[in-house]
């Protein structure tokens, strides 16, 4: 009977020093995969990314780890064991890969391409998932809210490395290769017409009952919106109402309009926003047995860009996106500030209801 | 499942797995599944929960000869990544897949995406019996333990999970109904003092599974005057009833269901079998159609 629980570790979990990452390998797995097992161990870093674990289809291959380092110095979960983290870090890996090819496959009206990186930050801890290939596909865990960029971007160049051993262009994931804007004859769509201005694309939607605090939420989601990179911002209490802003008229932005329309786009994008709480809620309830704290925020970066889930209290939150991929940093930044203002808005609100 | 609804309210987002059983063939435990299953899907699909239906009887494969009309539109591949290459889709293919220890396996790429042609259900699962591959599980050592690695993986996958366990009892149903979180038992309406069901009833508790076992589904696969009236879902015991399964849902006489399940769909809100189960189900788990998002 095959239910043998063989999984081999080319260094021992027990016996993992500072120096040496925790690895894992699947009983499957032939050296053929070592020299990417190695990159992955030469990702980890204490002061950014802490678990990698690598699948294919669904199965998992291998991971490697500094997860002892941390157990040893107390910066793990308080009375987590290493090695309950390490097993959780892998299911969720599994489950998280269900989760976005159902989550890739709802974005995939939006016509942005395919769900390339995820970001999922739950309290103080961050869980990345990037796409390497068809069927192909990395899950990162970074610890400590400090740790989560250096972790994303400690992902990202282990995925182009990837890339690079298979001879293959990197996907620029979360845009943190910022590339030369196009030449200005580049940028506009031969005889694309419409608002070369932000006040002149703006265009605001609202759905539901929302309470009087809803106006200055939309003036702040107004200013936060940029023709260089944050195009679309939703403000959304689940069970309440909707409101958005965009500047998806924008002429430059008409190249991303050959195959779907811009109320098309909003409306994939109201549908995107009625999923999110479910998922948002599955991976809190999966994630939570090992990262203290709720999901509070989510990156879905796909091929053209990314978009943006920011809870900003208990069921709003906020969604955001852009159309740029090599903005997509930037709009996080961007996004983030907005969330600040708004969470700001909120607490007023709930202080004054109660 | 009264155990549930009266615990509260459940966490948003927690899965939740069943397997449904009869205790003879022909009781209607795939047409409930199935119709429960995408009800389910109908109503909170849109809204991000993944439904996934497991067939678990190898000896008829009963639900995936049910499902065969629905429109399967993939085999579960992720990114594109296209279909599985050598030992086939399904459970025949996770089981024979040897490549790689059970505990690493991936159900995922087994299953089939199923979706009604009216667009109501579209974002059901199957992890199907396929008939070509099926004469290789027979024999197979450890399927017991097999199809429990994979319903507990597939209710880790996914939001919601019911397993067609088919009729009786044996080591698989045992399995599998120790993996999930609930147990059903389908069966003629009246049905609850038949010796099998009572058997039935005592191997569950033998294997201390009644705890999880919610009741009996009364179903009418043929016209049978009905003269007592319906039970209520959930409701109260009888008083003197000391049978070990009490009747949680009663479904009336519905032909047109199951034929249209069949060709591939739901009936539709006028269907008196749909309307009963819907009924049914969210006395006994209403969280099963909330999904946190009111405004649409």
């Amino acid at each position: 009977m095959d239910t043998a629980e063989s999984n081999r570790s080319g260094t021992s979990t027990q016996n993992s020093s500072a120096a040496e990452p925790a690895r894992r390998l699947a009983a499957h797995v032939t050296e053929d995969s070592g020299q990417f097992v190695d990159l992955c161990a030469g990702a980890l870093n204490r002061a950014g990314l802490h678990h990698v674990a690598a699948y294919h289809r669904g199965v998992f291959n291998y991971s490697v780890d500094i997860l002892d380092v941390l157990g040893r110095s107390g910066c793990l979960p308080a009375g987590m064991e290493t090695r309950f983290c390490r097993d959780l870090y892998i299911r969720v890996g599994r489950q998280l890969n269900f989760l976005l090819d159902r989550m890739d496959r709802a974005l995939r009206p939006v016509e942005s391409g395919r769900l390339i990186r995820t970001v999922l930050r739950l309290g103080e801890a961050s869980v990345f998932h990037y796409h390497v290939r068809p069927g192909e596909y990395l899950t990162g865990v970074s610890l400590g809210r400090e740790n989560e960029e250096p972790g994303d971007r400690a992902m990202a160049r282990l995925a182009t490395r990837f890339a690079v051993v298979l001879r293959q262009r990197g996907l620029n994931y979360g845009g943190f290769e910022e590339e030369p804007k196009p030449a200005e004859g580049d940028r506009f769509m031969r005889g694309a017409s419409g608002p070369a201005t932000k006040e002149g694309a703006l265009h605001t939607d609202r759905l539901g009952l929302l309470g009087p605090e809803a106006d200055r939420i939309r003036e702040l989601c107004v200013a936060a919106l940029s023709p260089d990179d944050l195009h679309y911002v939703a403000y959304v209490d689940p069970r309440v109402g909707l409101l958005s802003a965009d500047v998806l008229e924008l002429a430059q932005l008409a190249p991303y309009f050959r195959n779907i329309t811009r109320p098309g786009r909003r409306e994939r994008y109201q549908d995107i926003a009625g999923r999110l709480p479910f998922v948002v809620a599955r991976m809190n309830h999966s994630l939570k047995a090992v990262l203290p704290g709720r999901l509070n925020r989510t990156v879905l970066d796909v091929d053209e860009g990314a978009l943006y889930y920011v809870a900003v209290g208990n069921g709003p939150f906020l969604l955001g996106s852009t159309l740029y991929q090599d903005r997509v940093f930037h709009a996080d930044l961007r996004m983030n500030v907005l969330a600040n203002s708004v969470q700001e808005i909120i607490k007023e609100r709930d202080w004054h209801s109660n | 499942m009264a155990a549930v609804a009266e615990s509260g309210e459940r966490e948003l987002g927690r899965s939740w797995s069943a397997a449904v059983l009869s205790a003879r063939p022909g009781e209607g435990a795939t047409l409930v599944a199935t119709a429960a299953a995408a009800l389910i899907d109908a109503e909170t699909g849109p809204k991000g929960q993944n439904v996934i239906l497991m067939d678990a009887d190898p000896a008829t494969a009963g639900l995936s000869g049910l499902l065969r009309s629905w429109h399967a539109t993939g085999t579960g591949d992720e990114y594109g990544a296209g279909p599985v290459a050598g030992d086939g889709g399904g459970l025949v293919g996770y089981a024979l897949d040897r490549r790689v220890d059970l505990r690493d396996r991936s159900v995922q790429q087994r299953l089939q995406d199923l979706r009604s042609p009216d667009g109501r259900v579209g974002d059901m699962a199957l992890l199907a019996l396929n008939r070509p591959g099926l004469s290789a599980l027979e024999g197979l050592a450890g399927l017991p333990q097999i199809m429990a690695c994979a319903a507990k993986r597939l209710a880790e996958l996914a939001g919601c999970l019911l397993v067609d366990c088919g009729p009786g009892w044996n080591a698989r149903t045992r399995a599998v109904c120790e993996s999930v979180d609930f147990v059903f038992v389908v069966g003629r309406a009246g049905d609850r003092t038949h010796p099998d069901t009572l058997r039935l009833a005592e191997r569950l508790g033998e294997a201390g599974l009644l705890p999880k076992t919610i009741g009996h589904i009364a179903n009418r696969p043929e016209y049978v005057e009905n003269r007592h009236g319906p039970q209520s879902a959930g409701g109260p015991r009888t008083v003197g009833d000391t049978l070990p399964l009490r009747t949680i849902i009663d479904l009336p006489y519905d032909p047109r269901a199951a034929q249209t399940l069949a060709r591939g769909s739901l009936s539709g809100p006028g269907s008196a079998f749909e309307t009963a189960l819907r009924r049914g189900m969210d006395a006994l788990e209403p969280d099963l159609f909330r999904t946190g998002f009111d405004i649409y």
